[in-house]
């Protein structure tokens, strides 16, 4: 195998890196549709879908409940597997997770809403740097915004429609 | 979260793993049925699993899905659905540690014609050799690692 992958930083720039360099980070995020709008997470780079990486330990499940509930205070239901990708990313030199770069294996679930307490929002602290919060926005303005995301996300939420 | 979690080993047996000790392993499955039979690799005694393996650092898991599969039966493969993703804690064997397995099942066909088979070094030592498995037989085949959601899987794939 090459020792160097084509990877991409957090505005969406090829960027080379250095296999020897990554570390597995498993992640998942749910697309939630409700009346004709989906829920993403408007933040600083533009917007992407809730969730985050799994902690050791960690089923999907869980991993994917726990982040949705930080970011949204949404309760949730995993109804199927859409997408799984597999990306090379830098980290922006802000983040204090790692100095490693990242071979994200990315899962995207449908899931759908049970409850709602707000007072389960708990960002970490790059999130707060980043000004996250969660935004419903029509599917049919989609095309219309900023996606801050290496991965094609329209067209994960609109194979979830399908 | 608690410190430690269940798991199991490739002979099924319970085992405990601190969650220190675990490290992530991406793994990928194909599930191929052909003439009412499906595609398992029968290692030994301990039992039947799906074909596939492990995702390398900077590998596409895709790309993975095809490499594993060229090696253990020799095809190249058309890859189509995916049809489930599972979280699995599981004790090595040949002690590679505890990990914390995140597998992808994939719909697959075998197409053209068939090369040489490349078992791994480890796979031979378990005794590795492929088998067409009659999906009416299923229920009754022994999984490794007592994962038994694998029969799950192969009947959603049917």
């Amino acid at each position: 195998m090459n020792k160097i992958v084509q990877g991409r930083d957090i505005d969406g720039n090829k960027i080379e890196l250095n296999v020897e360099d990554l570390y597995f980070r498993p992640a998942v995020y749910g697309v939630l549709i409700q009346d004709n709008k989906v829920l993403m997470m408007n933040q600083k780079f533009g917007y992407c879908l809730p969730g985050g990486a799994l902690d050791l330990g960690e089923t999907f499940e869980e991993s994917l409940k726990r982040e949705i509930r930080e970011e949204t205070g949404y309760e949730i239901k995993i109804i199927n597997i859409v997408e799984v990708t597999s990306e090379f990313f830098k980290f922006p030199p802000s983040s204090q997770k790692t100095f490693k770069d990242a071979h994200s294996i990315r899962m995207f679930f449908t899931c759908k809403i049970l409850s709602e307490d707000k007072s389960n929002i708990h960002l970490e602290k790059i999130e707060e740097e980043w000004n996250i919060k969660p935004e419903w926005i029509a599917i049919s303005e989609l095309e219309n915004i900023k996606i801050g995301d290496s991965t094609d996300l329209v067209s994960i939420i609109k194979k979830s429609i399908n | 979260m608690s410190n430690t979690v269940e798991g199991y080993n490739m002979e099924g047996e319970k085992v405990i793993m601190k969650v220190s000790d675990l490290y992530f392993r991406p793994s990928v499955y194909a599930v191929v049925i052909k003439d009412d039979k499906v595609l398992m690799i029968k290692f030994g005694d301990l039992g039947y699993y799906l074909i596939g393996g492990g995702i390398e650092l900077g590998e596409d898991h895709i790309d993975a899905l095809r490499r594993e599969l060229l090696e253990e039966t020799g095809f190249e493969i058309k890859v189509k659905d995916l049809i489930e993703v599972n979280t699995y804690f599981f004790g090595m064997p040949f002690n590679l540690g505890s990990s914390h397995a995140i597998k992808f099942f994939y719909i697959c066909e075998l197409v053209g014609n068939a090369k040489e088979q490349n078992f791994e070094e480890k796979e031979i030592q378990l005794n590795a050799k492929l088998e067409w498995i009659p999906l009416s037989e299923i229920d009754n085949i022994k999984i490794t690692s007592a994962d038994d959601n694998i029969k799950n899987i192969i009947k959603k794939a049917m």
